[in-house]
């Protein structure tokens, strides 16, 4: 499974939530920062780090995720 | 159910604001700027769909070149079972299109250099950079358009047969919306399963609404696109076709492999990848060849100046073509994602490589106006990329060459938007049924009530195993078809019981009913058509049957719930470019 973690120098601008199109990164109102809901999710596109302006975004990828059999 | 509702009266409601979705917005607007538009997604506005994480390719067909694209696209592409009538309204209009674009937020990259995309093929490619969205978006709220983010749109809601609305529910809280409307206008992608990463969050949600509501649908047997996929990483590798060996070390040619029937080279072709790549791979490694390598070293595509163009994932593209959102989004996958992968094995140049199936079924049926079947509702983008019959014989992008998918989305939101607007401004009063509302919702949030049942991830699971696996969706034959569609039985019965855990997961349910839904039709498709053609490969057909299949196959929900299978002649007396030793039939079938 991929993690996501967030650095302190987030600004809280939304932009890795909105850029998440699989709804893998929420938003923590209380907070006002971003989480990790649902990383089992996460396609590793990257678009959440290319998006965030502070580069406060970082994905782990795992490598391992099981792919169906193709033959 | 004591759900907290919300009920939003609109004009025009798109399902979906990719790109399509976008335009189709901006299209109403132009049509009639007092018609209210509403937008829904489930996604992030600017964010969502797919147009943002591709290649941002934007291909046209210069003035004078038309025809010929029409011709070319028939006779190569769609192998004759395109509708010629639409493919020669597309080739005729893509430059308006463009124009109109312009207007409603794309910057273009390179039009006035824009790069001939084939040999002799007038098809000309220009870009746009991932920002392409957000742009459009901006401009969208300057007309009033309106947007609403997050929302599984479930259901279309009907009255009298006529479509007058849609249902769904937040992702974030679960509650649910209500919305009533003249027109609906589905854009909200097709299916491609889950299987390959980041192509699209659509999984068919729309496709599964209207089916649902009965809309019909047609050549979803052509939803097999595959791209080559790098079992180190993960994503796709590009060019790898060309860079293919077997565990012998000897050259894996896609185009002319000596295990492949030679009758399948007249069929399998087209500039882009062919249909021929999932059971050329696939014949080698059954003949006790594989596995399949890419040799990443003579793989220049990263480096190689075209690429550093189109997809700059090393470099930079020349100050010309220079795209600083696709820039920066290339450069990340490449270097984190790919090299990582890469990396985690380290070992020689010859890197394992199989095809990843991106599926790409987009069988809802639209007219020459993008209307569906049933009256109030309209399409545009991949949704009905297959089900209009323009591209023939090939899975999205429909023209099968690159720039085709944006084109498309845009061209048909720019037919579809005025259809719709010319449709609601007829209607005065907009009804629904408060007992289908009732019934719907108890459907859709049925799986977060039960407490037995499959899971989500265990149904998704099953059904990317079934389309991913090439003897059953790319090279087909019928004991393989009807093997795959007993496990879709079983599938249908286990989503019916489908659990959620939460709004995310119900979101998910939604998906996995289409994701099913599509795979029937997909495999019930390919059992019926017997030939090859196209990107429909079958073993046990491997010919081309002009005399007998020269048809649409549709699928629509019968009166007991069943899906019921119809067929229409592609009427070939009517169009141009017809097949060698084609001869009118006496009677023909509906």
């Amino acid at each position: 499974m991929n993690t996501i973690k967030f650095d302190s120098n987030c600004i809280g601008c939304k932009l890795c939530y909105k850029a998440c199109f699989v709804d893998v990164i929420r938003w923590d109102e209380k907070e006002n920062r971003p989480f990790a809901a649902y990383p089992e999710d996460c396609v590793d596109c990257l678009f959440c780090e290319t998006t965030c302006p502070q580069n406060a975004v970082h994905v782990t990828i795992d490598y391992k995720k099981p792919f169906p059999k193709s033959y | 159910m004591n759900i907290k509702t919300n009920t939003i009266e609109t004009d025009i409601l798109i399902v979906g604001h990719g790109i399509a979705g976008l335009a189709a917005a901006h299209a109403v607007k132009d049509e009639d700027p007092a018609l209210k538009v509403l937008a829904v997604d489930k996604a992030s506005l600017g964010y969502g769909g797919k147009a943002n994480k591709g290649g941002g390719h934007v291909a046209f067909i210069p003035e004078g070149g038309e025809e010929k694209y029409v011709e070319y696209h028939t006779r190569n592409n769609g192998d004759y079972l395109n509708d010629q009538d639409a493919l020669r309204n597309y080739a005729y209009s893509t430059i308006k299109v463009m124009d109109k674009w312009e207007k409603w937020g794309a910057k273009f990259i390179g039009r006035d250099i824009a790069f001939n995309a084939h040999p002799s093929i007038p098809w000309k490619v220009c870009l746009v950079d991932s920002t392409i969205l957000l742009d459009m978006a901006r401009e969208a709220k300057k007309k009033g358009i309106e947007f609403m983010d997050k929302i599984d749109v479930t259901d279309l809601l009907t009255y009298d047969g006529k479509v007058s609305g849609a249902i769904g529910f937040s992702v974030l809280t679960g509650e649910r919306y209500i919305f009533k409307a003249k027109a609906v206008i589905l854009a909200n992608g097709n299916q491609n399963w889950g299987i390959m990463k980041m192509w699209s969050s659509g999984r068919g949600e729309g496709i599964g609404a209207a089916y649902r509501a009965g809309a019909m649908m047609r050549n979803a047997e052509f939803g097999s696109f595959v791209n080559i996929v790098s079992l180190d990483h993960g994503h796709v590798s590009y060019e790898a076709e060309n860079y293919m060996y077997n565990k012998f070390g000897k050259k894996v040619d896609p185009n002319i492999a000596d295990l492949v029937d030679a009758a399948f080279r007249n069929v399998c072709g087209g500039v882009d990848i062919g249909g021929a790549i999932g059971m050329v791979m696939y014949s080698e490694v059954a003949a006790g060849n594989g596995p399949i390598y890419e040799n990443i070293a003579e793989n220049k595509f990263p480096d190689d100046p075209f690429g550093q163009i189109i997809f700059p994932m090393k470099g930079q593209a020349p100050k010309e073509w220079y795209r600083p959102g696709t820039h920066k989004f290339a450069h990340r996958l490449y270097e984190k994602a790919k090299l990582g992968g890469y990396a985690k094995n380290p070992g020689s140049d010859l890197r394992e490589i199989e095809p990843g199936v991106v599926g790409e079924c987009s069988p809802l049926y639209a007219d020459h106006n993008m209307a569906s079947n049933l009256p109030g509702l309209f399409s545009c983008g991949d949704i009905s990329a297959n089900g209009s019959s323009w591209s023939g014989a090939v899975p999205t992008p429909p023209g099968r060459n690159r720039g085709s998918g944006l084109m498309n989305a845009v061209y048909t939101a720019s037919v579809a938007g005025p259809s719709a607007a010319k449709y609601a401004s007829n209607i005065s009063k907009v009804n629904v049924s408060e007992e289908q509302i009732e019934e719907i919702t108890k459907q859709i949030y049925a799986p977060i009530d039960r407490y037995d049942g499959t899971t989500t991830s265990e149904i998704e699971w099953r059904i990317k195993s079934l389309l991913q696996y090439v003897p059953y969706s790319n090279y087909k034959s019928e004991a393989r078809l009807l093997k795959a569609l007993k496990e879709v039985e079983k599938l249908k019965k286990e989503v019916a019981q489908v659990v959620a855990k939460d709004w995310h997961d119900l979101a998910k349910a939604n998906a996995c009913k289409s994701m099913v839904l599509c795979a029937e039709m997909f495999f019930k498709g390919s059992l019926a058509r017997k030939e090859s053609r196209g990107w429909h490969i079958r073993e046990d057909y491997p010919n081309r049957d002009d005399k007998n299949m020269l048809k649409w196959i549709n699928f629509q929900k019968g009166e007991d719930g069943e899906m019921v299978m119809s067929f229409t002649d592609v009427p070939m007396e009517k169009y141009k470019y017809k097949p060698e030793g084609w001869e009118p039939k006496n009677s023909e079938s509906k």
